[in-house]
């Protein structure tokens, strides 16, 4: 069987076509750098698009807003483990994404006088979430793609990146990509390439996230003997639709809807006396899983109700029409009628490939720079987000960073060399889908997933301790010696769905272990990851944060300080 | 309870042409049309392809001809679908890759001809344009189109006239042309002013029939006629 | 914008657009005008006497040539725009464009002879 291979060459690249992916393309294309665009998606079927409530920036339409204060709400939100000086330069620029946004012809929604409006969203201490209805994420990248038309922008749609490019000098110099509509191996090779490539979802049972969220980005890290920071910290969403994990805004409570327990009681009120349903995600989530687990969920099953039947229709239907469309096509109910049943649903996750403040990804404890490698979005901790992120800081960061990046990206093209492919990486990447077409397996990719399923959301969950965790670790380590008897069933070149997903499962597996690992070695509780045996945070020993590499023998650990500059961590109370 | 689906298969490599294969599966209560086919895909035949990503009805990627109309699989709820076989196709009128999958690139090598990007000439403000909720109002609707093709692939005119720009392109030049801070209406009018363009739409109302985000299409192709025609005569 | 001149030379669809609607408006009026004089105006027998004079005046005669040339115009456009969205094959297309046009021009000469063929009495 004779697989093509193609050879493409471009100064810059950038894997994924999400929020962060097409605003570092636009700043490339604006700086007039060749680029090349690769997603597994078209870009509009990015998980941008299901982003829902809002972008965060102090731009004080609706209160008496500041930069210090989002500062310092983003701080907080964090449990004080992300890095200051980037939450700093983070909220400034913030206002400018907005406004440029805006200039690209965004359909923010408006205030009477047609400023832009702002509500109210967890964890933020004043109305902050600009927004366009509950299409947020949607209007941002299709707007961010309709610029790259503009631009021109050259994309290769429908292509797997099956490994980084990271020479043995220590360069990397672009990737290697499965055509999936036609098969063949694309060679790219590039000045500099940027990792855009989205969250990790997809480990989890219950999960707001696409099919596409398998976290490719991370696993292409890791394999490559580059380390991951802080995976540990899992964002779990207060509200998915019951047993299907779809995201139902934070807006929905931003808007004043409340959350329910089976007696009817705001049982916010015991963990979050003053911010009831806007107190951050993960004091949200883990009261959610405490009224469940103590049995006070609806009739005692496992979910709780949203209610937002006292916001009326005329609110819901102008602010929410998503929530009630996604509430009456998969659960059966109107919002303006009746309560939504929701649980808490895995989301975002805050740690990612370690970069600098200007995207270039580091690879030890001494920030050393790779060159040639830029990271930004969700797959990337720059850290902004810390422990725990606050609601509508994600799509800010996508874009802000995504700009940052592309930004320094262009910058450094102008003077770097480009530097070729190995033909021994070449040779790897057509052996590693070569054993998934000629191989022989028995075991079903769906069902290795099922497996990791069952151990990711059973054992590390919104509520972690010692021995669910060390058995997270064993179970995975055990999926991963699955990984050669996977079956693929399509033998096929062409839209090898089959392929793709055996492809996905390896990358699930390969990076679930390090966050089950991570967070089996973090012996604390801080932000999103919460350890029922060591129930408070432990600024003395782990105010740090973790590196992690893979290793033959197993994840090895390492870490690096927190910057701290204007705010010291203090009790952390909403 | 057991459901049986008729699927339409072809993957070029191995079939001269396309043929039916129908699988019967346990379906659960609350299942979509998305949930059936993964199952198969997962469970029972991994050769067989579509596309899907947010499974929420947003992304797009899961247009396909369900029962004879255009749906999004995600959003199309077996207990809604009578009792009968399943019948799932790809979108007519684009090139078939495989299975549910087809060519997009048509379609959105359309959507690029309209200049479907915000145009300003004059200088930005420091802040935002402004815009009145009345204004944003006009808009809002088309601004929402998640460009899943159900529309185009559904009408008669595009599947007789792939040079049509269709229902998705023409709403997208809409949603531009009829936004209160874009300048580049006449640029854009001029080109859909075209017999490929609002005038090749003849009120069939398909496109809106079958969009999923229940825009109504049609009545935005009519104000451009209507603009149009106001401009020419 | 250009003016309809060049929009005609162009044919990008908007003349017949509007020709479609202009025509609909004449039709709609003049049927209705039919409707009155046949039925509330003009009662009494009809015959040679009394249809004659009215069929033989020259506004007469002009409002009807409108009507032929209007009707035929409406019906062959909307016929071509079915052709155009419903019939794939470039051939066929063609050939029944062919046919309608040859209906078309057969219906015009046989009504215009018809129009002139009723001259007043002497």
């Amino acid at each position: 069987m004779e697989i093509e291979k193609y050879y493409h060459k471009s100064d810059a690249l950038v894997v994924g076509t999400g929020l962060a992916g097409l605003r570092a393309a636009l700043a490339l294309a604006d700086a007039g750098i060749d680029t090349i665009t690769i997603s597994k998606v078209y870009p509009t079927r990015s998980h941008s698009v299901s982003a829902q409530g809002g972008i965060a920036a102090a731009i004080a339409h609706a209160s008496d807003d500041s930069t210090e204060l989002h500062m310092w709400d983003t701080v907080k939100g964090s449990d004080y483990l992300g890095d200051q000086d980037a939450i700093e330069m983070f909220v400034n620029e913030a206002i400018e994404t907005v406004y440029e946004m805006e200039h690209m012809g965004v359909v923010f929604s408006r205030m009477p006088d047609g400023r832009i409006a702002q509500r109210r969203f967890g964890g933020h201490s004043r109305p902050r979430a600009v927004y366009a209805a509950d299409y947020t994420g949607h209007v941002l990248l299709h707007t961010l793609f309709e610029q790259c038309i503009k631009k021109r922008v050259r994309f290769f749609n429908e292509f797997f990146v099956l490994k980084l490019v990271y020479r043995e000098d220590g360069v990397v110099s672009g990737v290697i990509a499965w055509d999936i509509r036609n098969g063949g191996l694309h060679i790219f090779n590039a000045k500099a390439t940027l990792f855009a490539t989205g969250g990790f979802g997809r480990a989890f049972k219950i999960t707001s996230n696409s099919f596409a969220n398998t976290g490719d980005g991370l696993a292409l890290v890791l394999r490559e003997g580059l380390p991951i920071e802080d995976l540990e910290f899992v964002q779990f969403h207060p509200t998915g639709l019951y047993r299907l994990g779809i995201l139902v805004t934070e807006g929905a409570r931003g808007e004043g809807g409340y959350l329910l327990n089976g007696k009817g009681e705001r049982f916010m009120k015991n963990y979050a006396p003053e911010k009831m349903e806007l107190a951050p995600r993960d004091v949200v989530s883990r009261a959610i899983q405490t009224e469940i687990n103590e049995g006070r969920g609806i009739d005692g099953k496992d979910y709780v109700y949203i209610d937002l039947r006292h916001l009326g229709a005329e609110k819901i239907k102008e602010r929410l029409p998503q929530i009630r469309e996604l509430a009456m096509n998969f659960v059966g109910v109107d919002p303006i009628k009746e309560p939504i049943p929701i649980q808490p649903t895995a989301h975002y996750q805050m740690g990612g490939i370690p970069t600098t403040k200007k995207g270039e990804v580091t690879k030890d404890s001494q920030n050393t720079i790779v060159p040639g490698f830029y990271a930004a979005g969700e797959c990337a901790c720059v850290s902004i987000h810390g422990a725990n992120r606050l609601g509508t800081n994600s799509q800010q960061e996508a874009i802000t960073m995504g700009r940052i990046a592309g930004e320094a990206m262009a910058e450094f093209v102008k003077k770097a060399d480009l530097f070729s492919i190995p033909e021994q990486a070449i040779e790897e990447a057509e052996a590693y889908v070569r054993k998934y077409l000629e191989g022989n397996g028995s075991v079903r990719p769906a069902e290795l997933r099922e497996k990791l399923h069952e151990t990711m959301t059973n054992k590390v969950g919104i509520f972690r301790n010692e021995k669910d965790l060390s058995e997270a670790v064993k179970e995975v380590r055990e999926l991963e010696e699955q990984i050669p008897k996977i079956k693929v069933e399509d033998k096929g070149f062409i839209f090898n769905l089959d392929l793709q997903e055996a492809l996905e499962t390896e990358n699930l597996i390969l990076f679930s272990e390090i966050v089950a690992a991570g967070a089996l070695n973090r012996k604390e509780s801080r932000g999103a990851h919460y350890r029922v045996d060591y129930p408070k945070r432990d600024d003395e020993n782990w105010l740090k944060h973790t590196l992690a590499w893979k290793t033959p023998e197993g994840v090895k650990f390492d870490y690096k300080p927190v910057v701290i500059t204007k705010y010291q961590p203090q009790e952390r109370k909403y | 309870m057991k459901r049986k689906f008729k699927i339409f298969r072809y993957d070029p490599q191995k079939d001269k042409k396309p043929y039916y294969k129908e699988y019967e599966i346990e379906v659960q209560d609350g299942w979509t049309v998305l949930d059936a086919i993964n199952h198969i895909h997962f469970y029972v035949d991994g050769t067989l392809a579509f596309r899907r990503a947010c499974r929420s009805e947003i992304c797009g990627s899961c247009a396909m001809r369900i029962n004879g109309k255009n749906r999004l699989a995600c959003k199309t709820q077996i207990k809604f679908l009578g009792k009968g076989t399943i019948k799932i196709e790809p979108l007519p009128g684009l090139p078939v890759i495989k299975d549910m999958i087809v060519d997009m690139d048509p379609f959105f090598k359309n959507l690029e001809k309209v200049k479907p990007y915000f145009i300003k000439y004059s200088p930005l403000p420091d802040e935002e344009q402004l815009q009145t909720p009345e204004e944003r109002e006009v808009i809002n609707e088309a601004a929402i189109c998640i460009l899943c093709g159900a529309c185009t692939t559904s009408c008669p005119s595009f599947w007789a006239n792939p040079d049509y720009l269709g229902p998705a392109a023409l709403l997208k030049a809409y949603r531009f042309i009829f936004d209160s801070r874009d300048e580049g209406a006449k640029e854009r009018l001029e080109i859909i002013n075209d017999r490929n363009g609002i005038w090749r739409c003849h009120a069939i109302f398909n496109c809106t029939e079958a969009c999923p985000k229940e825009i109504n299409i049609t009545h935005y192709i009519k104000k451009l006629q209507n603009l149009a025609v106001n401009s020419e005569f | 914008m250009g003016s309809g001149k060049s929009l005609v030379k162009r044919n990008k669809g908007a003349m017949a657009w509007f020709l479609q609607r202009v025509t609909a408006l004449y039709l709609f009026v003049f049927l209705i005008a039919h409707f009155v004089i046949m039925h509330f105006v003009g009662t009494g027998e009809v015959t040679y006497e009394t249809v004659a004079p009215r069929l033989s005046s020259p506004l007469w005669k002009a409002g009807d040539l409108l009507f032929l040339l209007f009707a035929l115009y409406h019906g062959i456009n909307g016929l071509w725009q079915v052709l155009e969205d419903y019939i794939r094959g470039r051939g066929l297309r063609l050939f029944l464009y062919a046919v309608v046009l040859t209906i078309a021009v057969v219906l015009l000469v046989v009504g215009t002879i018809t129009i002139f063929s009723v001259n007043p009495v002497k």
